[in-house]
């Protein structure tokens, strides 16, 4: 336990973007709320300040704004729960987004740059398998960074709801309801974490090719991880008019999020087309099927094919010997 | 005595380069041996089949475990220093130290602390910032302060200074060395490891071509330096190496007693430095000038 816990520090000490950048981009997040939320306000307070009136700072704003905010204004309550939801998702979304490329250079590095300095004779010449070598690094790529950017984009939320609750109650006072919305957030709070399960067990046959790539790689990991792909796909439409291989790569990019339709509850079109097209909450919710996606087939042909790509980058590592 | 290492034929091919040929060593608990080779002689292979770190076809057997199938539990009781700088740059000297004390139940940090304490290291700063001879340092000093019951070191001190090269040889010996212990070091380097080895092994193209205890040397080999008047006589027993030293020649014998020869002029046990240099020769290299001559 205690050598899996160091095993994890150091790949936190080595790859610094693991925790610096989802970091950076929460409070980049954070900073765009209050900044934009401050100038738009600061007129808006100044003009009430002067006109004491309610409506008045509405007026204020350009056509566009005042449109939207008077869509926003007509919505029932559980299509206003519906984007605040959305608008919370979206703050986690923008971390995994950041971290998951973060974590895809992560894996290609981690174990092609121990043999490209050597260090590799330091790390084997401790008491460590190269299984728990292997298996901690896909731990920290896999799970951990993702569960940091994770954490971060549940501050970056609340950070939002409060700024946006001071910015609204200034704006209109007692027009707007709260932004913040405790049952809400607790709805996303549980989606988040079953989607970050469901992603984990996902996405473990695409981190596990990473690390085979990587231990395999003499050079190029880069090159040698997205080359083949590619040209396999390439090669299938160019040789057989198909596109099997590239629509089976993208399946497993994104199959992962089909089990949201929230497509149907954001809409298209602007003003009241909107509006219409944003589902009620609950109605929003019930398109998410967790439980049919951790029972299908590819779910668990992926498990199996990364466990066999681990087996393989584990092999790799323990009888190389080029260094 | 129990046996740490028991070689039998090892041997390791890459492609059409036959690194090991048929590798026998034994090495013994409680001593500190020196695989003494020149560049290439096969060296690094047979300390990477001993570390569990390559493929090799024979028998092998460090501290009871085959390295092949058993690396795991042998690192716990083995530890190396395979090649100098290998530390990663970017670890620094703190988390070397935080590092190996998170995995390494045998390691005693304090004692890592005492040895950098002697040197201008400091915790905070990264292996990329020191210089060469501070990362064998820092190395040093991890490898030392780990309770092993082999220690393997493969060209140690390569491109250090004199001083540290020597101040490191003292450390080994006067600190970490005791009964319980092993050292297998390889080195070209032969004058350095000199004092300080129990026994030797020659290694030459992949095979080991003595192996010997130290303190057995003199009763193998004499170094004779015959009067002038009998050379012929001298050379008549078979020297197997001979050389010019200030206008007098040196010869080496192998299995003739030093009292036989002592009668021919000065003898003496040869250094391994010495016997280094005449085993290291070319097949029919050690004949010398004054023998072509005369054939």
């Amino acid at each position: 336990m205690n050598s899996l816990i160091t095993l994890v520090r150091r790949e936190f000490w080595e790859h610094r973007a693991l925790w610096l950048v989802p970091l950076i981009v929460a409070a980049a997040a954070i900073l765009l709320t209050a900044i934009g939320g401050s100038i738009s306000t600061r007129g808006v307070v100044h003009m009430s300040i002067d006109v004491d009136g309610t409506d008045q700072p509405v007026q204020q704003l350009d056509a566009e704004r005042r449109a939207g905010l008077q869509t926003y204004m007509n919505l029932s309550p559980q299509k206003k729960q519906t984007l605040y939801l959305i608008t919370l998702l979206a703050f986690v979304g923008l971390e995994m987004l950041a971290i998951g490329i973060v974590v895809f250079f992560y894996l290609l590095d981690s174990l092609y740059s121990e043999r490209k300095d050597r260090s590799i004779l330091f790390w084997k010449s401790m008491p460590i398998s190269d299984t728990s070598t292997v298996l901690a690094k896909l731990l920290v790529g896999l799970v951990l960074a993702p569960l940091i950017a994770l954490l971060l984009g549940t501050v970056t939320q609340l950070a939002f709801s409060g700024i946006a609750a001071l910015k609204f109650s200034s704006l209109t006072p007692g027009n707007f309801p709260p932004i913040w919305d405790a049952a809400v957030w607790l709805k996303a709070q549980g989606l988040m974490l079953v989607t970050f399960v469901v992603a984990v067990l996902w996405y473990s046959p695409i981190a596990s090719y990473l690390l085979l790539v990587s231990a395999w790689a003499r050079r190029n990991v880069f090159l040698w991880a997205v080359l083949p792909p590619v040209i396999l796909a390439f090669g299938e439409r160019a040789l057989f008019g198909s596109s099997y291989i590239s629509a089976f790569i993208g399946r497993r990019f994104m199959d992962v999020w089909g089990m949201f339709s929230f497509e149907a509850s954001l809409g298209a079109g602007k003003g009241d087309a909107a509006a219409a097209a944003v589902l009620p909450l609950d109605r929003a919710l019930q398109g998410i099927n967790t439980t049919g996606f951790l029972l299908s087939p590819s779910l668990w042909l992926g498990l199996a094919a990364a466990a066999l790509l681990l087996f393989g980058a584990i092999r790799i590592r323990r009888y190389r010997d080029d260094t | 005595m129990t046996t740490v290492v028991e070689a039998r034929g090892l041997t390791k091919n890459y492609g059409s380069t036959h690194a090991l040929q048929g590798v026998d060593l034994t090495v013994e608990a409680g001593r500190i041996v020196g695989l003494i080779g020149p560049n290439g002689s096969g060296k690094t292979s047979a300390i990477k089949a001993i570390l569990g770190l390559t493929a090799f076809e024979g028998d092998l057997r460090v501290l009871g475990l085959d390295p092949r199938r058993e690396r795991d539990a042998l690192m716990q009781n083995v530890s190396f220093i395979a090649d100098v700088a290998v530390l990663p740059r970017w670890i620094k000297v703190s988390q070397t130290l935080d590092f190996v004390a998170g995995v390494h139940p045998r390691f005693e940090r304090a004692r890592a602390e005492e040895f950098l304490r002697k040197t201008d290291i400091g915790m905070s700063k990264r292996v990329g910032t020191l210089s060469k001879g501070m990362v064998t340092q820092l190395h040093l000093a991890l490898i030392l302060a780990i309770d092993a019951k082999l220690l393997v070191l493969d060209e140690p001190t390569l491109g250090l200074d004199l001083l540290f090269r020597r101040s490191f040889y003292d450390t080994l010996l006067n600190d970490y060395f005791d009964k319980d212990r092993t050292i297998l070091v390889t080195t070209h380097q032969v004058e350095e490891v000199e004092h300080l080895l129990t026994d030797v092994a020659f290694i030459q193209h992949g095979k080991i071509v003595l192996s010997q205890s130290v303190e057995s040397l003199g009763e193998r080999f004499v170094q004779l330096v015959p009067t002038p008047e009998n050379l012929p006589r001298a050379r008549a027993l078979g020297p197997f190496y001979e050389r010019e030293v200030f206008g007098r020649t040196a010869m080496m014998f192998e299995n003739r007693t030093a009292s036989e020869l002592a009668q021919l002029g000065e003898t003496r046990t040869p250094s391994i430095t010495d016997l280094f240099v005449a085993r290291m020769q070319p097949p029919g290299a050690w004949v010398s000038p004054a023998a072509e001559v005369a054939a």
